[in-house]
């Protein structure tokens, strides 16, 4: 049977999760920042509208964002992971095939439908609506990257109202409106050198002679090729890889100087990290550990180093992992620079049941398990985190700022939306 | 929204999910601000009834922005 793929993808997600719930948000320029406030991260379409580019700094624009009443609001992560799960648990009730390819796209197979697929499409978007508030674009075509080049259609032209098919009489006229650049999978270095050969657009390249493609761009340009004839080369991925490292590291609220405070935050991105290993059911085997200073400070003041420890054996014990991570940052840390940033990186993950045992292990594995099993179901059950390592500290200082937060509306008895 | 069991500061079930018909307790976003009434659905007239003496009902028209953000299921009231 032929596949045919769908690509939905939320609209300016993180904007949009915020418009759910504030309504008043609606059809003004909104812009959502990063950590700190630092950079835009998520803008409306009024506000790509007025040039405003992503990824740019704040303060970069904030006289223009004034001038034209932006309204800024920082990231609201428990936020837009929820209504992530909300979106990506409704389209399961279109297909059992799906991949979720990040916080705010998906493919879905949709092989084998009878109904007429744009139609299927629509209702697909409107349920996605009504159920979760979310503006969802929908591209469908016979592989996935057809189905991101009829996404982008969708996005953009008012006929299609966000709901686009590429079926054999439109797709010619598609691939020659779109710039080589717009392919999925196809990088600026890429798109720069197949437009000095002569190839500008996705039917360009459709048509372009394979072998030349193979010695010029090797299998992946290949697969591209195809993939725009319409053969598969991009299966669906359902079950996502297993993880291959976790990472937890963050830009402080304001710079931290002692060794203590530096502690504290090591200690609580080592907690979070072993929760999140044993959310997956992993352990790690090694552990980096790494502290800097900001880039943009006077060359003399910089600062940055890693540490990288091996367990005796894999672990996701936190005491264990923040007992590490702090004699890391015991090595890491020089008096006298402005530490603006930390993180913890744990690697070499195996499955936490194929541990391979040390026989001077000095930790009781068993006991342990249970102790984190114990502290992770009270933590998942209440609004805010109740049981923390002494180590991670009380009123932790150093934490960013998210000064312009919306409620954790979804997540939080203490936050729910609330109505006159 | 006394007179349909609802006072300040309880907890609303809403469901999304849920296509509003005429008398549902709904949330509705007006003009951009949340409000939970009482809806009537009648031929070209939308009218939201606030189930409280002091309040009026209120006509949607065309220049209002409004949408009915989910409808009101159940009601939790403290004790």
């Amino acid at each position: 049977m032929k596949n045919i793929f769908a690509l939905v993808d939320c609209n300016n997600f993180y904007v949009s999760c915020e418009r759910v719930f504030q309504p008043h948000l609606q059809n003004r320029p909104v812009v959502v920042l990063s950590n700190n406030d630092g950079c835009v991260v998520s803008r409306s379409d009024e506000v790509k509208r007025l040039g405003i580019k992503m990824g740019v700094a704040f303060f970069e624009v904030k006289d223009e964002a004034e001038k034209n009443g932006v309204i800024a609001l920082s990231s609201n992560y428990s936020l837009y992971a929820d209504m992530s799960r909300r979106v990506m648990e409704t389209l399961c009730n279109f297909t059992p095939e799906i991949e979720v390819y990040s916080v705010d796209e998906a493919f879905l197979n949709l092989a084998g439908l009878s109904e007429n697929l744009t139609d299927y499409g629509r209702r697909i978007k409107e349920t996605i609506r009504q159920w979760t508030g979310m503006p969802v674009s929908i591209g469908i075509g016979r592989t996935k990257t057809l189905a991101k080049i009829a996404n982008r259609i969708a996005k953009r032209s008012a006929e299609a109202a966000g709901v686009f098919e590429l079926t054999d009489s439109t797709i010619g006229e598609i691939l020659a409106q779109t710039g080589v650049e717009h392919i999925w999978g196809v990088g600026i270095k890429t798109a720069i050198k197949l437009k000095r050969a002569g190839i500008e657009t996705a039917l360009a390249l459709r048509d372009a002679d394979v072998e030349w493609i193979q010695r010029r761009f090797g299998i992946t340009g290949v697969r591209t090729v195809y993939e725009l004839q319409g053969i598969n080369c991009y299966e669906l991925e359902e079950q996502p890889p297993m993880k291959k490292s976790v990472t937890v590291s963050r830009i402080f609220g304001r710079k931290v100087e002692t060794a203590e405070e530096l502690k504290e935050a090591i200690a609580c991105y080592a907690a979070r990290a072993g929760e999140k290993l044993r959310e997956e059911g992993l352990a790690a085997g090694v552990m980096i550990v790494f502290v800097m200073t900001s880039r943009f400070v006077n060359k003399r003041k910089r600062y940055f180093n890693s540490h990288t420890v091996t367990f005796p054996a894999a672990t996701n014990y936190t005491p264990e992992l923040i007992d590490y991570a702090a004699k890391a940052v015991e090595q890491l840390y020089r008096k006298g620079f402005q530490y603006n940033k930390a993180g913890i990186i744990l690697g070499d993950l195996v499955p936490e049941d194929s541990v391979q045992g040390n026989l001077f292990d000095e930790v009781d594995r068993q006991k342990s398990r249970r102790l984190m099993q114990a502290v992770d179901a009270v933590n998942a059950r209440l609004p805010f985190t109740p049981l923390r390592w002494a180590a991670e500290g009380i009123n932790q200082p150093w934490q960013a700022k998210f000064s312009k937060r919306s409620r954790r509306y979804t997540t939080r008895w203490d936050e729910l939306p609330e109505v006159a | 929204m006394v007179k349909a069991g609802i006072h300040d500061g309880d907890l609303l079930v809403v469901d999304r999910s849920i296509k509003p018909r005429d008398k549902n307790v709904v949330i509705a976003a007006v003009d951009g601000e949340l409000t939970v009434k009482r809806i009537r659905i009648r031929k070209n007239k939308l009218t939201l009834e606030a189930e409280n003496e002091n309040y009026q009902s209120q006509e949607i028209n065309e220049e209002m922005e409004f949408e009915v953000w989910g409808v009101v299921t159940n009601v939790i009231h403290a004790l």
